[in-house]
């Protein structure tokens, strides 16, 4: 037993956490990443990378439903934390190791899990809308094959999909085979004119580096999305609090420069930038953090390799520098600008690019999907 | 010895992986059928001290059939190649020629009175084989093949929809590019 | 100095060392990612360690319809080809295998990686991991040529695809310095076929981890520890081809080897901390247009000097 429990032991030095956000609850995620980097610990990318599960808020009826789904992707051993105070982080953490190190608890967990890969459900929006399998995000197999359900799901109803250009694919087909319960996909026009198959991938809501709450129906020809649709997913009531993460505030423009140089693959500039920004949240003076932001900016726009690797995407690039010198000019008390795209406009925008590009102009978009969900805004 | 062993278990993994091909349902499972035939092809030339070819045949064929993959998106869509489907197509005539072309080419192999060997072979079997093949039409051929790699990037050039123009403009000056623009201005 | 091969029994014993040294740089990386997070850079040493401890104890887990004797292939493949790349790459004066083609060899092992990366994509049946899989093929199709002109460079200045001969070319005067675009180039292609660094995009951040988003436990580790050890071999490789292998003063000729291997990888760890991904639709163009015509002259000019000289 003594190996098991030294494995044990070096294995949770170590933890793969995975943050959801609820919208409105930017403040605890921040303070999970603060404190997972203070550890030693990192934040997974997915399901299949992550030991703890960190829910960050009181996730609404149908974001709740995504993350039991992405629960259940995770490998195991695995800990799940629920998490409304930024304070009550560090002991949060203290437990999820203690139970991940439980050799005899995450064995029983094991035993009541299912054997099989679940199959995702169905993502259906307000309008009536369906996608392939579940909220929950990309990450996630069963459904990425899926697509119009061509009677797999026992569902026909679905005459949302007229829109989508493939009404037309015989829906009532069930000789075709189907592996594993999933339909074959039909083809449609695409930006190269190759004809790709059409698949329907939700991306969102629980993604790292992704805006809390937001759902993106993503209509994909091999890797380029044709169209998508915006959704919201919003918190349960009471409110989320209302001195949350500010959108315009230094330390939400740090948090976003830092998804943005984490999904350019700029590890360790993202890492700066989180650091300020969790410098920003927590101390006192933030003119302290001065010189370290313009350190970091400089750095930034001085990376001719970034530079040169986002130059199709510039939007992206001047996104960073934009919030990096807007930081910096709110710290001084100069009034910058908050600039903010509105959900609605975020369609046109991805139209046409490819699933990476995707991640990155959602990024540099600068939206606001928190008041969005407080607002209830419907969001086509 | 060894080699016998080693030769017979090639053989028989490359004629396996090579029925495989033919018998397994999914496309990406027969072109990976496929490369494994290759390989053990490719492996058992070391055997008949050829290690240039025999390594050569492991690289054009596993890098072909990682392209093949391309091609496999490209022609069939994404999830019609995740699709059990059947392998062959034609299968009477096809079965017919393959025949033929294996009878004629097996009975090639046992009935044709093979020289038998008169001197050893050369030191540096590359060099010897280079000369060989090629001999005095090396420049010629290595003309040709600049020629038809050039082709071959012409023809994909022009039949690419959304080339360079479709990137940098008519006049091909990527900088007129809207985001280079702001660029500049900072 | 001359190569001699030695004995199979000494093949677990490469394998084992390449594996020390895949993990001595996963080290140098923890350490310097530590340091970045504020964090005593010893406190990151351990990592390659503890993410080994961590995954031995994950369970693996599958997808709906996945293939999984293909995604097993692809996954395991990688370490594979590592192991086989350092066949032929002799330490000091010894080597397990002293093939008369030794760099096709290595050549051959590296486009391996192209089947297996595309494998462990395709594999999961996931949108990500198979994003992933097409990404890296974009990505192979830019460096694999400028990475085959560069490894031809040192061949034809040893007159000989035998790396004994090329180590022993370079008494006296290390290849890198009359062909360090070579040199380069083939660096910045052994980055590539690791997945690794600037031309990770296959496995990034942007793709939810691409072709690893559906792995865990030990299917996962073998793709990390592939990685790593992929860019050991191509470290050792370059050592050997460009640097002299172990050619050297006062030490023994396999610490030389082991020396300069370690620089090589070193020197990539660091680079890598301060350069963002690579998206592989932007890598094609300077591929194409910039590094293959320059290793090209790189090889001209090799090709002058080797007819020149007789």
């Amino acid at each position: 037993m003594g190996l098991t429990s030294a494995l044990a032991a070096a294995a949770t030095r170590r933890v793969a956490v995975l943050v959801v956000e609820t919208p409105g609850w930017g403040r605890a995620r921040c303070a999970v990443e603060r404190e997972v980097r203070r550890r030693g610990w990192r934040a997974a990318l997915c399901p299949a990378d992550a030991d703890v599960l960190a829910v960050c808020g009181r996730p609404g009826e149908r974001m709740a439903a995504a993350v039991d789904l992405v629960w259940a992707q995770l490998p195991g051993p695995r800990a799940r934390i629920h998490l409304l105070d930024p304070n009550d982080v560090a002991p949060a953490l203290d437990d999820a190791a203690a139970e991940l190190a439980d050799d005899g608890r995450q064995r029983a967990d094991a035993e009541e899990r299912p054997h099989d890969p679940l199959m995702g459900r169905p993502a259906v929006d307000e309008d009536g809308h369906e996608d392939a399998a579940a909220g929950e995000d990309d990450e996630d197999d069963e459904d990425d094959e899926d697509d119009d359900h061509l009677g797999g799901n026992g569902d026909h109803g679905d005459m949302g999909h007229a829109d989508m250009g493939h009404g037309d694919m015989g829906h009532g087909d069930m000789d075709m085979p189907m592996p594993g319960g999933i339909p074959l996909a039909g083809g449609g026009e695409d930006r190269d004119g190759l004809a790709l198959d059409v698949l329907h991938v939700p991306l969102g809501p629980v993604m790292p580096h992704w805006p809390a709450g937001l759902l993106l129906h993503c209509t994909l020809s091999g890797d380029v999305v044709q169209e998508a649709r915006v959704e919201v997913l919003g918190a349960l009531e009471p409110a989320p609090p209302a001195a949350d993460l500010v959108h315009g505030s230094p330390a939400d423009r740090c948090d976003r420069a830092a998804t943005l140089l984490a999904l350019s693959g700029w590890e360790d500039a993202a890492t700066g930038a989180a650091r300020l920004r969790d410098a920003l949240l927590t101390d006192a003076d933030p003119a302290d953090c001065r010189p370290v932001l313009d350190r970091l900016a400089r750095r930034v726009s001085r990376s001719r390799s970034l530079r040169w690797s986002l130059r199709d995407l510039p939007e992206v690039r001047n996104h960073v520098l934009v919030l990096l010198a807007s930081a910096a000019a709110s710290i001084d008390g100069v009034p910058a600008p908050v600039s903010a795209t509105p959900l609605t406009d975020l369609p046109a925008r991805l139209a046409g690019r490819d699933l990476a590009a995707v991640r990155l102009l959602v990024a540099a978009a600068g939206l606001d999907v928190a008041a969005a969900a407080r607002t209830g805004a419907v969001v086509a | 010895m060894l080699d016998d062993v080693v030769f017979w278990v090639l053989a028989a993994v490359a004629v396996a992986a090579g029925i495989a091909v033919f018998r397994v349902d999914s496309m990406a499972r027969a072109t990976y059928a496929l490369a494994v035939s290759f390989v053990a092809v490719g492996l058992a030339l070391l055997l008949f001290d050829l290690p240039y070819l025999g390594v050569v045949v492991v690289l054009m064929m596993v890098m072909e059939m990682a392209i093949m993959a391309i091609y496999m998106i490209m022609f069939m869509g994404m999830n019609p190649a995740l699709m059990p489907m059947s392998m062959v197509h034609g299968k009477r005539a096809a079965l017919a020629v393959s025949s033929l072309t294996f009878g004629l080419l097996a009975a090639g192999a046992l009935f044709v009175p093979w020289p038998s060997r008169r001197a050893a072979p050369a030191g540096d079997l590359v060099t010897s084989l280079g000369q060989a093949v090629m001999g005095s039409k090396m420049l010629v051929m290595m003309t040709v093949s600049a020629v038809l790699f050039a082709t071959i990037v012409a023809a994909l050039v022009l039949a690419l929809p959304r080339g360079r123009y479709d990137r940098l403009g008519e006049d091909l000056q990527g900088d007129d590019l809207p985001g280079d623009d702001q660029e500049h201005r900072r | 100095m001359s190569v001699v091969e030695v004995a199979v029994g000494w093949v677990p014993l490469a394998a084992v060392l390449l594996l020390a040294v895949a993990a001595a740089a996963a080290a140098l990386d923890g350490a310097l990612a530590a340091r970045a997070a504020g964090r005593p850079w010893t406190a990151g040493l351990p990592v390659p360690w503890l993410e080994t401890a961590r995954l031995l104890r994950q369970r693996r887990r599958s997808t709906v319809a996945a293939d999984r004797p293909l995604a097993a292939t692809g996954r395991i493949g990688l370490l594979i080809a590592a192991l086989l790349m350092v066949v032929v790459v002799p330490l000091g004066p010894w080597t397990l295998a002293d093939l008369s083609v030794g760099i096709v060899w290595f050549n051959a092992m590296d486009v391996l990686v192209w089947a297996f990366v595309w494998l462990a994509g395709w594999g999961p049946n996931s949108v990500h991991a198979l994003v992933g899989g097409y990404r890296f093929l974009a990505q192979a199709l830019s460096y694999e040529l400028p990475l085959m002109f560069a490894l031809t460079a040192p061949a034809v200045a040893a007159g000989s695809l035998r790396l004994g001969d090329v180590v022993a070319e370079q008494q006296g005067l290390w290849f890198v310095v009359w062909m360090p675009v070579a040199f380069a180039v083939f660096c910045a292609g052994v980055a590539a076929f690791s997945v690794w660094g600037p031309f990770a995009a296959a496995a990034g951040p942007e793709l939810a981890g691409g072709v690893l988003a559906e792995s865990s436990g030990m299917d996962r580790w073998l793709v990390l520890a592939g990685r790593w050890a992929l860019l050991a071999a191509g470290s050792a490789f370059a050592a050997t081809a460009f640097l002299g292998g172990g050619h050297g003063p006062l030490l023994p000729a396999w610490l030389w080897t082991l020396v300069k291997t370690a620089a090589v990888l070193a020197l990539l760890v660091l680079l890598r901390r301060r350069l963002p991904t690579v998206r592989p639709e932007r890598l094609v163009t300077p591929a194409w247009l910039v590094v293959l015509p320059l290793v090209l002259l790189q090889l001209l000019v090799v090709s002058v000097v080797v007819v020149g000289r007789g």
